[in-house]
């Protein structure tokens, strides 16, 4: 078989797997799960090929099958299935004890790498953008900017005084700033759902364009 | 009336071990990832190809766990099949994942080859069409369902965040609009994204990543629940 008619076969199938899918504008039908229990097999599929082509072939390579074969090489290289094959009993009641051991290791290192992230990747630049959103001709901007930052995060505060008849209140100082942050999340939400749904429709003239007038024009 | 006393908590030696090793390998892994200048750079070295070592050895497991649930999707699928009609989406499912291992398996070999160079050009293929293709279809679907919500938020209550949502909504889509507004409106849309919306995204970050700051303190200390219940 050439590439062009492989490439064919591939449009041709596209455009009937798309047509499957938009099949559920007229509510949940066979064709749509057809399509979509396709599109989860080869997910599965591909995903277990990246598994095991990108990470467990190159990490026994690298480790187990390696030539010569050094004690501990081998012991660094059968860790992670050690700790990956105690994971399985978390699961059952049992055994969940020796499951804590395979998440010892996966929480220690992601506790360290989240802190990282967090604190590099997302506190430090975005207190940084704040700071520097005050420029000499953009005061006011600058200043809606910190007023809307603070507000939101002011929301989120969840502390309160507890009245005698149990019933728990804000301070009203609270309360005031927290309504200001509610109106910029609405806002931020209304905003951001506006440029989904122009990206959806991007997305949704690209596929009627690409995947579906070629059925109509061959 | 004194208050009643609070239920004391049994202190587990299991847990106690099972928290001090999560404390150690997160020290370890944060001072490998982000040098003390303090420290001997000897010992920065050393924390760092350990701290290394341990990133691999969670990408390892991370990728032992998906294989464990893809086994587990499996498992279920090929318990399914006898059933009516569901057995005959699972051995779709079925059909389709093998079919996606065996077409990689044979190409690998060198057996499955189209045309004369060395490009994976059937893998390629089927990621097309049963990944590509029906993921921008379901992106493409999200858009009625999205126009759809709005539609149904107009009819409900009218309340001020309700007005300030859809305010921002529809600045936001006739500012792109080519048949709307103008420029007013376009410099509207183009102040909104970058004035108030920048502040409350930033605002909403920052708050996710004090969350976060939090849980990973939380278990620096001690004071995570994961190995007490």
């Amino acid at each position: 078989m050439t590439p062009e008619a492989l490439e064919q076969i591939g449009v041709v199938a596209g455009a009937v797997l798309t047509l499957a899918i938009f099949s559920y504008l007229l509510g949940d039908n066979f064709l749509y799960r057809i399509a979509i229990h396709i599109f989860i097999g080869a997910a599965a599929g591909f995903v277990l090929l990246a598994v095991l082509e990108r990470v467990l072939i190159p990490w026994l390579s690298a480790t187990v099958l390696s030539t010569p074969l050094e004690l501990p090489r081998l012991i660094v290289g059968l860790l992670p299935f050690l700790f990956g094959g105690l994971l399985v009993y978390k699961g059952r009641q049992r055994l969940s004890r020796l499951g804590d051991l395979g998440v010892v290791i996966v929480l220690g290192v992601g506790t360290a790498l989240a802190l990282l992230g967090a604190v590099n990747g997302t506190l430090l630049p975005l207190i940084g953008d704040t700071g520097r959103a005050f420029r000499p001709e953009n005061v006011l901007n600058g200043l809606i900017g910190l007023i809307g930052t603070l507000s939101v995060l002011v929301y989120f505060t969840y502390v309160g005084l507890r009245r005698l008849s149990g019933e728990v209140t804000q301070f009203l100082p609270v309360r005031f700033v927290g309504l200001i942050g509610q109106g910029f999340i609405a806002i931020t939400l209304g905003a951001t759902y506006g440029l989904l749904i122009l990206s959806a429709l991007s997305v949704l003239s690209g596929v009627l364009a690409d995947r579906l007038f070629v059925l109509l024009g061959r | 009336m004194s208050a009643s006393p609070q239920p004391r908590r049994r202190l587990r030696l299991g847990a106690a071990l099972l928290a001090a090793l999560t404390i150690a390998i997160a020290l370890v892994t944060l001072l490998g990832l982000e040098p003390v200048a303090s420290l001997p750079p000897a010992l920065n070295q050393t924390l760092n190809a350990f701290s290394q070592l341990l990133v691999q050895l969670v990408a390892v497991i991370g990728a032992l766990a998906l294989l464990i649930g893809v086994s587990n999707l499996v498992r279920f699928h090929a318990a399914q099949l006898r059933k009516f009609p569901r057995g005959l989406y699972s051995l779709i499912l079925l059909l389709s994942l093998f079919g996606v291992l065996i077409v990689r398996a044979l190409e690998r070999g060198g057996v499955l080859r189209v045309g004369a160079d060395e490009t994976p050009a059937l893998s390629l293929l089927l990621l097309d069409v049963a990944q590509v293709a029906v993921e921008s279809a379901l992106t493409g679907l999200i858009f009625f369902a999205l126009v759809y919500a709005a539609v149904r938020l107009m009819r409900q209550a009218v309340t001020l965040w309700n007005a300030l949502f859809l305010a921002a909504l529809v600045i936001v889509l006739l500012g792109f609009s080519p048949l709307g507004g103008g420029e007013a409106l376009s410099a509207l849309r183009e102040w909104l994204l970058s004035v108030p919306v920048n502040a409350g995204t930033r605002g909403l970050l920052i708050g996710v990543a004090l969350g976060i700051v939090v849980v990973g303190v939380r278990v620096l200390i001690g004071r995570d629940r994961t190995f007490r219940e």
